[in-house]
C-alpha cells in the first residue's frame, strides 16, 4: 500500500540566482532535486518514492521568467508557467502552436503554477514506475508493464527497449515542431542543444526522459523565428475530457510556398515513444506537395511503419494515423 | 624443435632458429576474444560512468559472439589441440611450490615450465570459470530483450532467479575487469615481452625456447 502521507524531511534552498542555483546542484549532485512549479516533484515526496536529501526550490530565480524577443526568436524563460505561455501575445502572434498545445496541458490550477522547464522535463507517467516497483527505470532488472498481464494501454509502440514508458508531456512535440533549442547551465558553464537531443529515450539512459544530469539546470527555451507564421497544428487525444494526460498528441509546424505546395514542415507526436517522435516519413511524404485528403491519409499510414504495440494499446496505430493525417490536412497558419 | 618454414620474411633473420608458439587460427582467437571483451567492457561500463550511448545492442551482439568464440574454442581445445598443455598437473603444482619458496627466500632454482607455466594455467582456469559465468549468466539474460530472432520472454525465470542471474552477471564482469588489468600488466612486463611478441608474430627464438622453457615439458 502506498503511503501518501507527510513528506519526508529534506534541506531546503531558494536560491535567487541561476549562479547560486548551479552552485548548489553543483555542490549536492546526485542527492538533489529541483523543483520549480512542484506539481510532480510533490507527489513524488508524499508518496515517498523519491526521497531527495536536498531539494533546490527555484522559484525565486526571477531570471528564469518570461517570455522575450530576440533577434533570432524568442526565448522563454524555464520557469515561465504554462499560463503565462497560453497567453503570452508575442507567442500567440508568432508561434500559436505553443499556445494551444499550453492550453491543453493539465488543468487551469496546474497550469497556473506548472512551468514550461517543468513540463518538457517531466517524468515518466508509467504507473509501475510511479508505484515505486523496482522497474528498470527505477533501477531494477525488470519491466512490469511489458508483460502478458501488465497495463500498458498508455505505453510506447516504438523504439521501447527494455522500459515501454513514453512522454506524455504536451509542450515536448512542440518544441520538436518548433526546433527549440534548450538553454543548460552547470558548474561548467552553458551549453545550447537541440530539443531533439535533449530528449533521450532508454537506449541511451533508461532511467531519465531528458539529458539533464542532476547538476544541470534547464534555464531558458529559444525557440528560432524559422518557424515564426508558419501554419500550426496541436492535437491531443485522451481518454477523458476533463484534464488527463495524452494517449497521444501531435503538434506540427508547416511552411508553405507560394503555389500552396509544402516547403518545409516538422511534425512531432507524443505518448507513442520515451521521446516525441518526430514524423520525419511524413514530412518527407508532403515536401513539394500540394497538400489534399489522400496525401494526408498517406503521411499519416507512412508514420505508423516499425510500430511494435504492446498488448494493450495496439489503438494508438490507428489513432497516430488519424493525427497525423489531421496536422498535415489541417494545420492553419 | 618445430622450426617454422623460412619465407621471405623469416629467412632474412639471422640465426634463423625460430619456434612456433601460436598457429595464426590461435592469434586471431586471442585477439578476437580481446577485442570482444574490451567491447563488451566499453558498453557495460561507459554508461554506468556517465557516457551515454546505446549500448545494449552492441554488448548482446558482441555476447553472442562472444559466447561463439568460447564454443569454438572449447571444442578446438577438446578435440584438435593439445588440452593437457592448459592442464595443472603434479609438475606444475612442485613448479609453484618451488616458485613460492623462492618468494621467501628459498635457494631452490625455479623450475622452467612447458609451454605454458602454472601461474598461466591457473589464470586460464580462472578466465574459463569467470567467462563461461558470464556467457551463460549473458546468454539467460537476452530471453529479457527484444531482438530480431525472438521476443523477451521474463517469466522463464522468477524474479528471485533473475536477481542470482543479475548478481552472478555484475560479479564475473567485474571479475573480468580485475582479470584484463592484470593480463595487461604481466603482458607489458619487459620479462613478458617475447610472449607478446609470440601472440603477434606467432613464434618465439630458440635461445627464448632454451631460456624460459623446459624442453622436456614442451617438446616444440
Amino acid at each position: 500500500m502506498m503511503i501518501k502521507d507527510v513528506i519526508p524531511g529534506f534541506e531546503l534552498y531558494r536560491p535567487a540566482t541561476i549562479a547560486d542555483a548551479v552552485a548548489l546542484l553543483d555542490q549536492h549532485k546526485a542527492d538533489v532535486w529541483k523543483m520549480a512549479g512542484g506539481n510532480d516533484s510533490l507527489s513524488w515526496f508524499k508518496d515517498r518514492i523519491k526521497r531527495p536529501k536536498v531539494v533546490v526550490d527555484l522559484t525565486g530565480i526571477a531570471a528564469m521568467r518570461g517570455v522575450k524577443e530576440t533577434a533570432d526568436g524568442i526565448e522563454i524563460g524555464a520557469l515561465t508557467t504554462i499560463s503565462d505561455v497560453e497567453k503570452n501575445p508575442i507567442i500567440n502572434k508568432n508561434y500559436k502552436l505553443l499556445a494551444e498545445a499550453a492550453a491543453k496541458v493539465a488543468s487551469p490550477q496546474i497550469r497556473n503554477t506548472g512551468t514550461i522547464g517543468g513540463n518538457v522535463s517531466q517524468d515518466a507517467r508509467c504507473w509501475y514506475y510511479r508505484s515505486g516497483l523496482p522497474c528498470y527505470r527505477a533501477g531494477g532488472n525488470t519491466c512490469f508493464s511489458d508483460t502478458p498481464e501488465g497495463e500498458n494501454r498508455e505505453h510506447a509502440i516504438f523504439d521501447a527497449n527494455r522500459c515501454v514508458a513514453v512522454t506524455q508531456s504536451d509542450m515536448a512535440p512542440t518544441m520538436i515542431a518548433l526546433d527549440a533549442k534548450m538553454v543548460i547551465h552547470n558548474a561548467k558553464g552553458e551549453r545550447v542543444v537541440n530539443a531533439e537531443d535533449f530528449f533521450v529515450g532508454p537506449k541511451i539512459d533508461i532511467r531519465r526522459l531528458t539529458q539533464l544530469q542532476p547538476e544541470d539546470l534547464l534555464v531558458a527555451i529559444r525557440i528560432p523565428k524559422e518557424w515564426a507564421g508558419a501554419r500550426f497544428y496541436f492535437e491531443k487525444v485522451t481518454d477523458r475530457l476533463t484534464w488527463d494526460f495524452a494517449l497521444v498528441n501531435v503538434a506540427a509546424a508547416l511552411k508553405t510556398d507560394a503555389n500552396g505546395a509544402v516547403a518545409n514542415s516538422r511534425i512531432a507526436l507524443g505518448g507513442v515513444a520515451a521521446t516525441p517522435r518526430r514524423c520525419g516519413v511524413a514530412e518527407q511524404t508532403i515536401k513539394g506537395q500540394k497538400v489534399d485528403q489522400s496525401l494526408a491519409e498517406l503521411a499519416g499510414k507512412s508514420e505508423t511503419r516499425g510500430a511494435h504495440p504492446l498488448n494493450y494499446n495496439a489503438f494508438k496505430v490507428p489513432l497516430l494515423a488519424s493525427l497525423v493525417m489531421r496536422a498535415v490536412r489541417d494545420a492553419q497558419a | 624443435m618445430d622450426q617454422i618454414t623460412p619465407n621471405r620474411w623469416t629467412a632474412r633473420a639471422p640465426g634463423f632458429d625460430r619456434v612456433r608458439r601460436h598457429t595464426l587460427l590461435d592469434r586471431a582467437y586471442h585477439w578476437l576474444m580481446a577485442l570482444a571483451v574490451l567491447v563488451l567492457m566499453a558498453t557495460a561500463f561507459l554508461p554506468i560512468l556517465g557516457i551515454k550511448f546505446a549500448w545494449l545492442d552492441i554488448h548482446w551482439i558482441t555476447g553472442v559472439a562472444l559466447a561463439a568464440l568460447v564454443l569454438i574454442h572449447i571444442v578446438r581445445a577438446l578435440f584438435f589441440q593439445d588440452w593437457r598443455n592448459m592442464w595443472i598437473g603434479l609438475a606444475d603444482l612442485r613448479e609453484l611450490w618451488r616458485d613460492a619458496a623462492g618468494l621467501v627466500g628459498s635457494r631452490q632454482r625455479p623450475a622452467l615450465p612447458g609451454k605454458y607455466d602454472a601461474a598461466q594455467k591457473l589464470y586460464h582456469l580462472g578466465v574459463a570459470v569467470v567467462i563461461l559465468a558470464v556467457v551463460g549468466s549473458g546468454l539467460l539474460m537476452l530471453l529479457k530483450i527484444d531482438t530480431p530472432f525472438w521476443r523477451r520472454n521474463p517469466y522463464w525465470f522468477s524474479a528471485d532467479t533473475w536477481g542470482v542471474i543479475y548478481v552472478i552477471h555484475g560479479f564475473a564482469a567485474m571479475a573480468i575487469v580485475a582479470i584484463v588489468i592484470v593480463h595487461l600488466y604481466f603482458a607489458l612486463m619487459p620479462d613478458s615481452w617475447y610472449l607478446l611478441r609470440a601472440m603477434v608474430r606467432g613464434w618465439i627464438s630458440g635461445k627464448e625456447y632454451a631460456q624460459h622453457h623446459d624442453p622436456a615439458r614442451w617438446k616444440a
